[in-house]
């Protein structure tokens, strides 16, 4: 006889998005071949230029119509989809993105929305209340209105981005405030710290990866932070907070670990669709697996062979990765290497020398305190 | 007290998916997680419909195999459960159907 609903129906498992109950959900997926996670880019329009943006252009026509949102929404429910991104551009520049949204939680999707939170107004902020989204990310790319303003080249951005935040927060959202460390803002550490406390955001987050244009392009990689600018933020958690701002020595990798482990969740369980109907295992990986205008979403997640070949990636396919002592320590992108290096399997040059920058401090620091 | 003809409904503010056959709810309130056994699941796949406490029991007890007392007994608590979570409301059908 089956377990009936008081022998555990109820029981509670997980505390939050992040840890071993994560973990245990995406494992699930991999194994039942479920899109777990997907980020919907509702256009390429945007109402900011930010010089680092990986989206090159912004074609005016061709996005997928309401329609054609709502039949993808459909879909992905179908597959399984739980945690639903919605993304850009700005997401909240589309016309009909509270139709979308509302949808989608028709649907049953848990969302995050990533926005730049430059139009959120009282009354958006209340729309977006109603959606109970997840969490609402924001991004701030600098501790001074200069910087953030210089980076998104838009006056005032700064400023709305913060109201935006704060009219969130107001309201109970669960608000992530992120940045990308960039050559321009990477030393005013301190001040976004003392910005995300002011206005009250849950959590924060910094990345060190500045991606390629999908076109191809690397103008963006003389924004990425310096070797020695790396170095000196390392110093100041040193400084900070003493011996406890040393990791441990990094452990290898176990042969388990490199015949077993996929090196990233690119398309395992997650994927990424942008506004046109092309899906890529994420937004980093510029490789459109197929079309959801000319084909259905099941067809793609299930039959595109490039996929497949991106699935079987195990870290022991990374010839210079598998090897290296840092792997646990680095965060390697494959969409960046492929992009850098033309092969998913390459190391990323960008993340090598953030993933050095970081340990060689860390190491000459254990030798002094040995 | 909860009484068998008052209708379940998931609370709006839910995220929720049945995953391989296990349902996973997520509950903004407290962006908490929960996970629910395979009969849990099921109730929580029955809650789309928004059913009477009667008719779940009679779900449970035709599917699961026990006791019409012992089906009552475990889907009052496991709804009393949702309930304090925050998960479930309570109400009556509308006379309209």
């Amino acid at each position: 006889m089956a377990k009936t609903a008081k022998q555990g129906g109820a029981s509670q498992e997980g505390v939050s998005r992040s840890g071993s109950w994560m973990q245990r959900l995406r494992a699930k997926a991999q194994a039942n071949n479920i899109p777990l996670h997907v980020m919907l880019e509702l256009t390429n329009h945007c109402n900011v230029w930010c010089r680092h943006c990986y989206i090159s252009d912004r074609p005016p026509k061709g996005e997928l119509t309401l329609d054609e949102f709502k039949g993808i929404l459909d879909q992905l429910a179908e597959a399984g989809t739980l945690f639903l991104t919605l993304s850009g551009g700005e997401a909240l520049i589309h016309p009909e993105f509270f139709e979308i949204a509302a949808y989608a939680r028709e649907k049953g999707f848990s969302l995050t929305l990533f926005t730049n939170g430059t139009m959120i107004t009282p009354r958006v902020a209340d729309r977006l209340v109603e959606l109970c989204p997840q969490r609402v990310e924001i991004s701030l790319l600098g501790g001074l209105a200069a910087t953030h303003d210089q980076i998104m080249q838009t006056p005032g951005s700064f400023e709305r981005a913060l109201r935006g935040a704060r009219l969130l927060v107001e309201r109970g959202v669960f608000v992530q405030i992120k940045t990308t460390w960039m050559r321009q803002n990477i030393e005013e550490a301190q001040q976004i710290q003392s910005l995300v406390e002011e206005v009250g955001a849950a959590s924060f987050r910094g990345a060190y990866m500045v991606i390629h244009r999908r076109d191809g392009s690397t103008e963006v990689a003389d924004m990425r932070a310096t070797p020695e600018q790396l170095r000196a933020v390392a110093r100041r958690a040193y400084e900070r907070l003493g011996e406890k701002g040393i990791p441990p020595e990094p452990e290898p990798l176990t042969e388990e670990q490199r015949r077993e482990t996929s090196p990233c969740g690119a398309g395992q369980s997650s994927c990424c669709i942008d506004s046109y109907g092309n899906v890529y295992p994420c937004a980093a990986i510029d490789t459109a697996l197929g079309n959801l205008r000319e084909e259905s979403f099941v067809d793609i997640w299930g039959g595109s062979q490039e996929l497949k070949k991106i699935r079987a990636i195990r870290i022991a396919d990374l010839p210079e990765c598998s090897a290296c002592h840092l792997f646990m320590r680095c965060s390697r992108c494959a969409g960046l290497a492929k992009m850098e290096t033309g092969s998913l399997l390459a190391a990323s040059p960008q993340a090598c020398i953030v993933a050095h920058a970081f340990e060689d401090f860390f190491q000459e620091k254990r030798c002094e305190l040995q | 007290m909860i009484l068998l003809d008052q209708v379940v409904s998931r609370n709006e503010k839910t995220a929720s998916r049945i995953l391989a056959g296990e349902a996973v709810v997520l509950t903004p309130m407290d962006s908490k997680i929960h996970g629910f056994n395979e009969t849990g699941s099921r109730i929580w796949e029955l809650l789309a419909d928004r059913p009477t406490l009667s008719e779940i029991v009679a779900h449970i007890h035709r599917e699961f195999e026990v006791s019409q007392e012992q089906a009552q007994s475990d889907v009052i608590a496991f709804i009393e459960e949702l309930v304090a979570r925050g998960m479930v409301t309570l109400g009556q059908r509308s006379r309209e159907g």
